[in-house]
């Protein structure tokens, strides 16, 4: 590139005001000495005023159109899923019909997941009765039950951002992990709040596990290195920590639907 | 709005919160839609690409890490989009039918005080210009963006988004200049 053309690409931002003022004052020096240059940056000026909108499309557009523009998206959004429901239906009938295997393994898996559900619930059942009536009418309570959904709703999430965080190729920069660690501590010092509370044998195991993870991925730099984030990785894959969480998060759902249900239902 | 604010706003997004999800789309909105507009030209396709550009941000919004800011990853959304969609339209009609439709009887981005002649040249030098060419065009000059804003959109360096507009706004008054010569 000659002298002139790397005076030249920095003209338009020359004419914005956006050079440093070594660059403008290297552009102003050259300019002062080159008529062609000078001619050049007068060419671009024109050339950006005509080019320049009056109106910006958004403009153009009357009011009506934004306040339905974000509906619009919304209805996007609901019917892609509705798709993708329909999708994933589709999909799995043409897998069974062509692929005994795959039923087969689908089936016991189904099985597996049937059973080990009746085992969750068998298993909370004796913790309940354990705690005794005035525990219970406290596990009763919806706000413990949310709190308990939302901080494993919050952790899923979690897992789920670290789990695909991509480790950067050496000598790249690290991903800046400020707000998850953020996001941690507030889970440690809720699951401290937890713990005061009655709560199902599984459910506080789990949390423990969790904060042990946490407690760990709070101490890591926040641009950590590839090998401190694949320990956290690995971590979370050794325990099946995010199995776990999506599990209990689930039940915990269904919990608090059920509560809502059964206190919408009393009579007064 | 500011950074924590809209860091707060997007881990609301990420676990599921509608409300905060249409504060965002509302904040952007009209910024997606100028950026798209500038590249497919016409209100409909510009309403599809900025629209389905907020569905691919609500679907893909676990994997938004905050290293960029919101509106930088947002915007190369909807640039990609943009031109997926020209890529599209390109397969059945030719750059000439576009810039036609695109301009009669439909309002564009430039002057209305400026003849249509110089109007039909500018956009069509403009949609003739090579694709990285053009996308610096719409984004530093007609959306105002800032090059290290351009640059991080189109995964490039400063110097090269100075380079590309230089040689993009080159290339469009060369041909203006050949058009009209024609005309005389």
């Amino acid at each position: 590139m000659s002298v002139h053309e790397k005076i030249a690409v920095q003209f338009y931002d020359y004419l914005q005001g956006d050079l440093p003022a070594e660059a403008r004052r290297s552009v102003d020096d050259h300019l002062a000495t080159c008529g062609d240059c000078s001619r050049e940056l007068e060419s671009v000026r024109e050339f950006a005023g005509l080019l320049r909108p009056e109106r910006t499309p958004a403009e153009e557009r009357g009011g009506d159109f934004w306040l339905n523009f974000p509906a619009g998206v919304e209805r996007r959004i609901s019917g892609g899923e509705k798709k993708r429901s329909v999708g994933i239906v589709e999909s799995l009938y043409s897998l069974f019909a062509l692929n005994k295997k795959v039923t087969v393994s689908f089936s016991v898996a189904m099985v597996a997941l049937f059973l080990l559900g009746l085992w969750m619930v068998n298993f909370e059942k004796p913790a309940e009765k354990a705690a005794g009536p005035a525990s219970v009418a406290a596990a009763d309570s919806i706000p413990v039950d949310a709190r308990i959904g939302n901080y494993f709703r919050k952790s899923k999430t979690l897992l789920v951002g670290l789990s695909n965080i991509e480790t950067p190729p050496a000598g790249d920069v690290s991903p800046n992990l400020d707000l998850e660690q953020g996001i941690s501590r507030e889970l440690m010092a809720e699951s401290r709040k937890i713990r005061r509370e009655p709560v199902d044998i599984r459910s506080a195991e789990l949390i423990k596990e969790m904060d042990k993870l946490l407690a760990e991925f709070s101490g890591i730099p926040s641009r950590p290195s590839g090998q401190e984030m694949e320990n956290i990785r690995r971590q979370i894959y050794s325990q099946n920590l995010l199995f776990k969480v999506r599990m209990a998060e689930t039940s915990f759902r269904t919990v608090s639907r059920q509560e809502s249900a059964r206190v919408g239902g009393r009579t007064p | 709005m500011k950074t924590a604010d809209e860091q707060q706003l997007i881990f609301r997004v990420r676990e599921g919160d509608h409300q905060a999800f249409r504060m965002l789309v509302e904040r952007y909105m009209k910024y997606a839609y100028n950026i798209a507009y500038g590249f497919v030209n016409d209100h409909d396709d510009a309403e599809d690409v900025a629209q389905e550009s907020f569905v691919k941000v609500y679907e893909s919004i676990g994997s938004f890490r905050g290293d960029a800011a919101f509106n930088t990853w947002l915007y190369r959304i909807v640039t990609n989009m943009s031109l997926n969609r020209l890529r599209q339209k390109k397969n059945s009609i030719t750059n000439m039918s576009i810039v036609e439709n695109a301009v009669v009887g439909k309002n564009d981005f430039f002057s209305a005080q400026q003849n249509m002649e110089t109007r039909q040249a500018l956009e069509k030098a403009l949609h003739e210009l090579p694709t990285l060419q053009r996308a610096v065009v719409i984004l530093r000059h007609l959306n105002g963006l800032s090059t290290r804003q351009v640059g991080e959109i189109l995964r490039c360096s400063e110097g090269t988004v100075k380079t590309h507009l230089h040689r993009g706004i080159k290339k469009m008054k060369s041909k203006i200049g050949f058009l009209e010569y024609e005309r005389s």
